[in-house]
């Protein structure tokens, strides 16, 4: 069943638009994570299915119902903030126990209800304190109890986790996400941070500049990205982009901007002149090897050492040619190798690309070109 | 920065002990005055000690107005103006706390220009209006009253400046958690606003009872009728006796409780006095 749908959606602030026809439908109990840089609209996106802000044109549905001109009390939603809006002259029971009480639920019912919540969310023991007294990670809990208590129909999740530290952050975010599971509530999750989005989601929806880039799961995303924008905007380290030419009369080889030929096979494009082209690789997928096997060589400009592994920073040469290139600062080709295999600067790596695995966009609309 | 120079701290402590004692000494000649008998009090030289006369002062100023004031009872002035600084204080905050409530959180037509014609009235304090207020009050049938007294002074453009700010530093998540958790504009007000308000509404509570309980001029003006004198004039009023010299231990003693209840407030009001004012985080 569809809990949530919105279709056509367009918001504008005077002429501008800030978003841009949005169409996507969110099924019972899935999560469902918004991800884009900031200033992409996704927080826009997410005030207007909570209420908050008006929709300029289109249609939002919750269980099927037009919700357009509902007020934000009356939609069946819960929202949990990125400063967690608790009130702070309120105590923690208070504070998840207000909404309740707005709605008339008797008294007994409530504490009933609020002291399970706290339980579900380890929060018994602080029932009696207010927000000044609770560390982040428990202010941010009890903005969850707030909006569970409630036992709406969607949470709606505006970046929840960006104010606070990284491990804790790493461990809220599992804990939604058990949580989510768990309740089997529809949630839609706003956040500009990848990671969080491709652990959380169950489908992922990148936004860009207004306007919806791919809806996938988050491996088909990573592996299938739809556009140029995606592909550099969803893992880490950033895809390396390269541009090229698909050769004419030779469909599946392409001429890169520094001279390096690539056979891709499978590719099939009926080239007729030239298309242009922008490789994508990801880190990952280039390993070193010897000297007779390189699709590339390249010269070393900065290291990375995370342990794991080591991030190599290369300057990008063809294998024929004996001089050197300037290191370009402004568009690193970033190598993923082994943890131990550490680099020097200006030390020169032989490169073999995994062909399977190499994205092709088309340059000037930037969408996926589809290998067979 | 900690700085350890016994020069600089000797001079540092003069400067704030001789600014003490030059504030401290009227109060202390007003005290010292209302402790001595009347022929002591108009000696030459003026004593410094206190005397034994404090209670018997006290006495004869709350019991014998006919021989002191001209008739007038200090008990009664003090209630008067207590009752005075009480409704000025309290129905400036409610007058505020609704219009910047009105200015922040609403959006309607004129709005900036109600704020600024609110504003502009800071530049309009009573003294500067004075003859058309009273013109107005006279005509309202309101001199000789408690109305007449508290309401041209109520209509506060600082206190809904303030407030203003105040409500401006709560975050918008606040009022968006409300609306969604099932409040309505009012009981967004009560339910929230008004509790985190609280440090700042005891801030202005004792400034506004300050500024109420030390009316003079308007009081002067508005009051003919003996029985509604507040404190702050009636001390003038002590003054004008037909015969004979001021009963300056009287009217000391009587400037001393005019003093006390705005020190009570401050004393009382304290913590959330500075909270009120220095407190940003919300």
């Amino acid at each position: 069943m569809t809990t949530l749908a919105l279709c056509n959606v367009v918001k504008s602030y005077g002429n501008e638009n800030v978003l841009e026809d949005i169409n996507f439908e969110v099924d019972d109990g899935e999560l469902i994570v918004i991800v884009g840089p900031s200033g992409c609209g996704k927080s826009s996106l997410l005030r207007m299915v909570a209420g908050l802000e008006e929709i300029t044109a289109g249609e939002i549905l919750i269980n099927e119902k037009v919700i357009n001109s509902v007020e934000p009390r009356d939609r069946d939603i819960a929202m949990v903030f990125q400063n967690y809006a608790l009130y702070p002259h309120m105590t923690v029971y208070k504070n998840m126990a207000y909404g309740l009480k707005l709605r008339g639920i008797p008294r007994p019912e409530i504490e009933t209800r609020v002291n399970h919540t706290a339980t579900l969310l380890g929060l018994e023991s602080l029932l009696d304190r207010k927000p000044a007294a609770l560390s982040g990670g428990q202010r941010q809990r009890v903005a969850m109890g707030r909006a569970i208590v409630r036992e709406p129909a969607i949470f709606l999740f505006d970046e929840p986790l960006s104010n606070l530290d990284a491990t804790l952050r790493v461990r809220m975010r599992l804990e939604i996400k058990e949580l989510q599971q768990r309740l089997g509530v529809t949630s839609l999750y706003v956040t500009h941070d990848q990671v969080e989005a491709m652990t959380l989601a169950d489908r992922l929806v990148v936004l860009n500049e207004g306007q919806i880039e791919q809806i996938d799961t988050p491996l088909k995303i990573y592996q299938k990205p739809a556009s140029v924008y995606v592909a550099g905007f969803i893992g880490t380290p950033a895809m390396n982009f390269l541009e090229g030419t698909v050769m004419p009369g030779s469909a599946d080889r392409i001429r890169l901007g520094n001279g390096v030929i690539l056979d891709l096979p499978g590719l099939g494009l009926q080239a007729c002149g030239s298309i242009n082209v922008s490789l994508g690789i990801r880190p990952d997928h280039i390993a070193p090897c010897s000297m007779e096997q390189a699709d590339f060589i390249c010269l070393v400009t900065a290291v990375e050492t995370l342990g794991s592994e080591t991030l190599a920073h290369c300057a990008l040469n063809e294998p024929e040619a004996g001089e050197m290139p300037d290191a370009d600062p402004g568009k690193p080709f970033i190598v993923k190798l082994n943890g131990n295999h550490q680099p020097k600067i200006h030390e020169t790596l032989h490169l073999k690309v995994k062909i399977d695995e190499v994205h092709l966009f088309q340059t000037d609309t930037g969408l996926r070109i589809n290998r067979t | 920065m900690i700085e350890n120079r016994p020069l600089g701290a000797f001079f540092s402590h003069a400067v704030i002990t001789t600014g003490l004692l030059i504030i401290a000494f009227p109060v202390w000649i007003t005290f010292v005055a209302a402790t001595h008998d009347s022929v002591r009090v108009s000696q030459v030289p003026f004593p410094l000690i206190p005397g034994d006369q404090f209670f018997v002062n006290l006495k004869a100023m709350f019991s014998s107005p006919e021989e002191s004031i001209g008739g007038i009872p200090v008990g009664m002035m003090m209630l008067n103006s207590l009752i005075m600084a009480l409704m000025i204080a309290s129905g400036k905050i409610v007058i505020s706390l609704l219009s910047a409530f009105a200015i922040v959180y609403f959006q309607f037509r004129f709005r900036m220009f109600f704020f600024w014609m609110i504003f502009v009235t800071l530049m309009l304090p009573v003294e500067v209006r004075i003859l058309p207020t009273f013109e107005v009050v006279a005509d309202l049938g309101m001199l000789n009253s408690y109305w007449g007294l508290t309401i041209p002074l109520i209509a506060s453009a600082t206190a809904t400046f303030m407030f203003r700010q105040t409500f401006l530093a709560v975050p918008d998540e606040l009022l968006e958690a409300a609306r969604i958790d099932g409040a309505g504009p009012m009981r967004f007000f009560f339910d929230i606003l008004l509790p985190i308000s609280r440090t700042s509404i005891a801030a202005l509570f004792v400034i506004l009872f300050i500024f109420g309980w030390n009316q003079y001029l308007w009081p002067l003006l508005i009051t003919t009728d003996k029985s509604m004198y507040t404190v702050v004039m009636g001390i003038k009023s002590l003054l004008e006796t037909a015969e004979g010299d001021p009963a300056w231990h009287i009217i000391m003693m009587t400037a001393l409780m005019a003093m006390l209840p705005p020190v009570v407030v401050v004393l009382a009001m304290q913590n959330l006095f500075v909270k009120g004012l220095t407190e940003t985080d919300k």
